[in-house]
């Protein structure tokens, strides 16, 4: 027993042990309580569980998986729970389980879109995502990129053990070489970092003062229970999940680059039966990796041959991308269609979408509109929307039976550091406000006298 | 008994699925839906009643009650599902088919294209054959067959509607009764504008024509003209086929419906 | 009487309940050999010879067929649905199997089926059938603004048309409405409709035709029993009796009471 100074830090969870210098770009400290809590196992007294589990904080990690089992006394369930258990025990800190159902879900690399997903994490593993997309802009493209550096993020996590790999559909070998890296933030957003991970540290100060904050955040006490409640639950999930989602800057670069282990390109033949098979065989070699196959601009006539445009050639390749989706349940499909190619009226994208999970649709605003938009936010420009997002299916609610077409429901917005997707209502003009208000007042005045 | 509560009738005895006395009679069934209105808790529900009789939709009755004497044998066939994904919702009904004799999933979803090539007619003819041979050493009674997604077929296939038609009547001839779902969105069957033969929309719906010709019931699901709500996720509609039931007569109603977020279906009269 | 009966129908009205009552009527004749030809239904009818014949090619069907005619008796083929005879075949399908003058066909043609236009025939299937046939029944829904494929509620009342191409060369047509269950009769004859005028157009070498402007001076004008009419609110029946002059034959259904 010895005395400790109060800012002394009892744990440190390794992260000064194996300074992760390979991936000099990511968010200092995350991601290496991991790597060394594997080697260190057992040796830590402090968490008495730590023997069994070789998760960061076991304890806090099977809350959830527990809570559920405890709920759905049933074999089918509990077996999928298991499942679940051994997901996140190979893939730790990445993996959210589903608010909805027993899948896990991953990132996709915009929070706002695994936000509209609807299961309080992101897209679900072993299902597939559709972006289409109306007019000449790639907006799309960001999506699948930033999809893309998630996947490169999370695999670099462990230098130890890769736990992604990326499989591309494109005869553009350099597609990987223009990923968004992690953003930063402003100089003093990285310095309120610093503090707060100061904070999170186990130190004796801040085990005295955590109780007082929380006893002077109770603002009465029937709400007080619950929120400390949650926000002990919240902590802990920002702590089990701090490494489930990144925010890209698309300005920004990969660094290092996307490395050749990391990514399979497979070049579009004129036969999907061959691109079928290369698929197949890319996934039996990365069988105990998370997968993510990005399919860019999918039938677009500079990359398929026109016959692949008959439905004959793509249902049925993508019937088998589907079944891929549960043979492979560690496998993700994201892709993007041209509507201006394919309208969204014709059998070819209708077909297609009842094959896929998930479906959205971008539908960035005509020039008339962004001008309106930049008259109405004169004074907040970053309010300015970039377009429409509609939803048409979402993975397991809509195959479910719920209706959940939204359109005209959400805008996007691409700014530098972020990809937003918020609630979309149509700004009041100004100008045109005022001249009513003047009227109105005219006529008022004119009634009193 | 009461004619008052909020149930899912669709004869005017109030049963849903038929029981023993359409045995002789061949049923024709058809579901029709589109995106948005997936008819998987319709399903779900018509697999339960066929099994049992009973129908656990705006009741909450004991879910672990179902004897293990089922009413019939029933059969379900999906091309756009695997058998995961039915057994778990199904189980939520408090249906268990996974040691059930009486419940067959075919699964035609998970390896459908090593079994048919799109340009070989043989190959999908093959597939009925095997199907049919399937379901003969599977049951002496005649089962009731659930088909989702033969339309797909249709679709990424060079098979004609005709052709698709007498592909399904060899199963329809070993059942009581078939239960077919459908997608009929109005992109896929619009004839408007592809008017050949060849066109995929016009082979739909010709198809869809040629089966509500010998349907005995239609059920079409279909969302709010409004869009989105948060309390009706949509219409269900029942009327005859143009084949009438010789025994029973089918209760004509619109009804409102909800599935919410935890899968559960409730039924409003409209 | 080598004849072919068809009948059309949409997806609201059905000709099922139709062919039921013909059938109905067929079934206790003795000295009819009866074929029923089996496309899209299982159920088999009873006292005919079934054939399910969507498990046949074409050719062999019509040899099967064929080879069932009872050279005694008169002969007659019902035809669940002829939609699934492919039109370039459909003429000869016909012909084939009418060899002689013993033969009759009832069959039921969907028009609600989608039909596309041959480029140089320029002959659809509907032309072809009302043709060949010597009798068309067309059953229509009361209602025709749902033309959309809509599965909703289907049609309780409808109407049927019926022609009757007789040997003469004379046409008969009739229009039925069909009213819960029965048969009304609804307008008699199409003969004496509004296109009278229309009609003689051409064929004479005088006017007969009213203007415009002698039409509203006709309309307008008062008759003198008009008066008589508004007296009288409550109106009268006619009661028609057969008298012996009357040469009704009951037995004939294609008689024309007038």
């Amino acid at each position: 027993m010895s005395f400790r100074k109060r800012g002394e830090i009892i744990s440190n969870g390794g992260k000064n042990t194996l300074p992760n210098n390979r991936i000099p770009n990511a968010v200092p400290g995350r991601g290496s309580p991991i790597t060394s809590s594997i080697p260190r196992r057992g040796n830590i007294p402090l968490i008495p569980n730590r023997g069994q589990g070789t998760q960061p904080i076991p304890g806090r990690t099977q809350v959830i998986p527990n809570k559920r089992n405890l709920d759905l006394n049933e074999s089918f369930e509990n077996l999928q729970i298991k499942e679940n258990e051994e997901l996140s025990f190979k893939f730790p800190k990445i993996l959210k389980p589903s608010s909805l159902n027993s899948s896990m879900t991953i990132s996709t690399g915009i929070s706002d879109l695994d936000k509209i997903l609807g299961h309080q994490g992101g897209i679900p593993l072993g299902s597939s995502l559709l972006i289409e997309e109306n007019g000449s802009t790639d907006f799309s493209s960001i999506l699948l990129k930033a999809f893309a550096s998630q996947g490169i993020i999370h695999n670099r996590l462990n230098p130890q053990q890769s736990n992604t790999h990326l499989v591309v559909l494109t005869s553009n070998i350099q597609w990987g070489k223009d990923l968004p890296g992690v953003y930063r933030g402003s100089s003093r957003q990285i310095k309120k970092q610093a503090i707060r991970e100061n904070e999170e540290k186990l130190s004796i100060q801040n085990l005295v003062n955590k109780p007082q904050i929380d006893k002077d955040l109770r603002i009465a006490w029937r709400y007080g229970l619950n929120d400390s409640n949650k926000r002990e639950i919240q902590e802990a999930n920002d702590e089990i999940y701090k490494d489930f989602n990144h925010q890209f800057d698309i300005t920004s670069r990969l660094n290092p680059l996307v490395q050749n282990n990391e990514i399979s390109y497979i070049p579009i033949s004129n036969n999907f039966i061959q691109l079928y098979q290369q698929i197949v065989q890319v996934l039996e070699s990365q069988k105990n990796k998370i997968i993510r196959l990005i399919i860019p601009s999918i039938l677009n006539p500079s990359m398929y041959s026109p016959q692949l445009t008959q439905l004959t050639e793509i249902l049925p390749f993508i019937h088998k991308l589907r079944s891929l989706t549960h043979k492979y349940p560690q496998l993700i499909i994201i892709s993007s269609i041209p509507l201006d190619l394919y309208s969204k009226s014709s059998i070819i994208v209708k077909s297609m979408e009842s094959l896929f999970d998930t479906v959205i649709q971008l539908e960035p605003f005509n020039q008339q509109m962004l001008q309106f938009l930049e008259r109405a936010y004169k004074n907040e420009p970053n309010k300015i929307s970039h377009g429409l997002l509609h939803i048409f299916k979402l993975n397991n609610q809509s195959d479910a039976g719920q209706m959940l077409i939204t359109k005209n429901e959400y805008s996007f917005k691409n700014g530098r550091k972020k990809f937003e997707i918020e609630e979309w209502g149509i700004p009041v003009d100004d100008d045109a406000t005022t001249a009513e208000n003047d009227e109105n007042k005219q006529t008022t005045k004119d009634i009193d006298f | 008994m009461s004619s008052q509560k909020q149930d899912l009738h669709i004869f005017t005895d109030n049963s849903i699925i038929p029981h023993n006395q359409v045995k002789s009679e061949h049923l024709f069934n058809l579901i029709t839906h589109v995106q948005g209105t997936s008819p998987t808790w319709l399903l779900n529900l018509l697999i339960e009643n066929s099994l049992y009789g009973t129908c656990s939709i705006n009741t909450d009755t004991n879910k672990q009650h179902r004897s293990n004497t089922s009413r019939s044998s029933v059969i379900f066939i999906s091309f756009l599902n695997d058998f995961k994904f039915y057994a778990s919702s199904l189980k939520k009904n408090g249906v268990e088919v996974q040691s059930n004799q009486s419940f067959k999933f075919i699964d035609l979803f998970t390896n459908l294209f090593d079994r048919v090539v799109p340009s070989n007619i043989e190959s999908v003819s093959k597939l009925f054959d095997d199907l049919t041979q399937e379901i003969k050493n599977l049951s002496q009674d005649k089962p009731i067959i659930f088909i989702e997604g033969l339309e797909f077929l249709l679709l990424s296939t060079d098979i004609s509607s005709i052709q698709c038609l007498s592909q399904l009547n060899k199963l329809h001839k070993l059942s009581s009764s078939v239960i077919l779902s459908c997608q009929s969105d109005e992109e896929l069957i619009d004839i408007a504008t592809f008017n050949h033969p060849t066109h995929p929309q016009y082979k739909l719906h010709d198809f869809l024509v040629r089966i509500l010709h010998r349907t005995n019931l239609n059920i079409a699901l279909r969302p709010l003209e409004t869009g989105k709500a948060k309390d009706i996720t949509g219409t269900l509609s029942i009327s005859k086929g143009c084949i009438p039931y010789e025994s029973l007569d089918i209760a004509e109603k619109e009804y409102l419906y909800l599935v919410s977020k935890d899968q559960s279906a409730k039924l409003f009269f409209r | 009487m080598a004849s072919s009966t068809q009948s059309s129908n949409t997806i609201q009205t059905s000709s099922f309940q139709l062919i039921k009552h013909i059938n109905s009527k067929l079934i206790s004749q003795d000295n009819i050999n009866k074929i029923y030809i089996s496309f899209e239904t299982f159920k088999e009818i009873p006292q005919y010879i079934n054939i399910e014949a969507w498990s046949i090619p074409l050719i062999e069907l019509i040899k099967k067929i064929v080879s069932l005619y009872d050279s005694n008796k008169k002969n007659l083929i019902l035809i669940d649905s002829i939609n699934y005879i492919p039109l370039n075949q459909l003429s000869k399908f016909i012909s084939d199997l009418i060899i002689n003058d013993s033969i009759t066909i009832i069959t039921t043609y969907h028009t609600s089926l989608p039909e596309f236009e041959i480029p140089y025939q320029n002959l659809s299937r509907y032309n072809l059938l009302s043709f060949i046939s010597s009798s068309i029944i067309e059953i229509l829904p009361n209602d025709e603004k749902s033309k959309t494929l809509k599965i909703n509620k289907s049609c309780k009342d409808y109407r049927i048309n019926f022609i009757h191409k007789r040997k003469s060369g004379r046409i008969n047509s009739f229009k039925f409405e069909f009213i819960n269950d029965e048969f009304l009769p609804f307008v008699e004859s199409i003969e004496n409709n509004n296109n009278n005028e229309d009609l003689l157009e051409g064929l004479t070498t005088f006017n007969l035709k009213t203007s415009s402007s002698a039409k509203v001076i006709k309309d307008n004008l008062e008759l003198p029993y008009m008066e008589a009419q508004r007296l009288q609110e409550s109106s009268g029946a006619i009661v028609y009796q057969f008298e012996k002059d009357d040469d009704y034959d009951e037995e004939d259904p294609y008689e024309d009471p007038f």
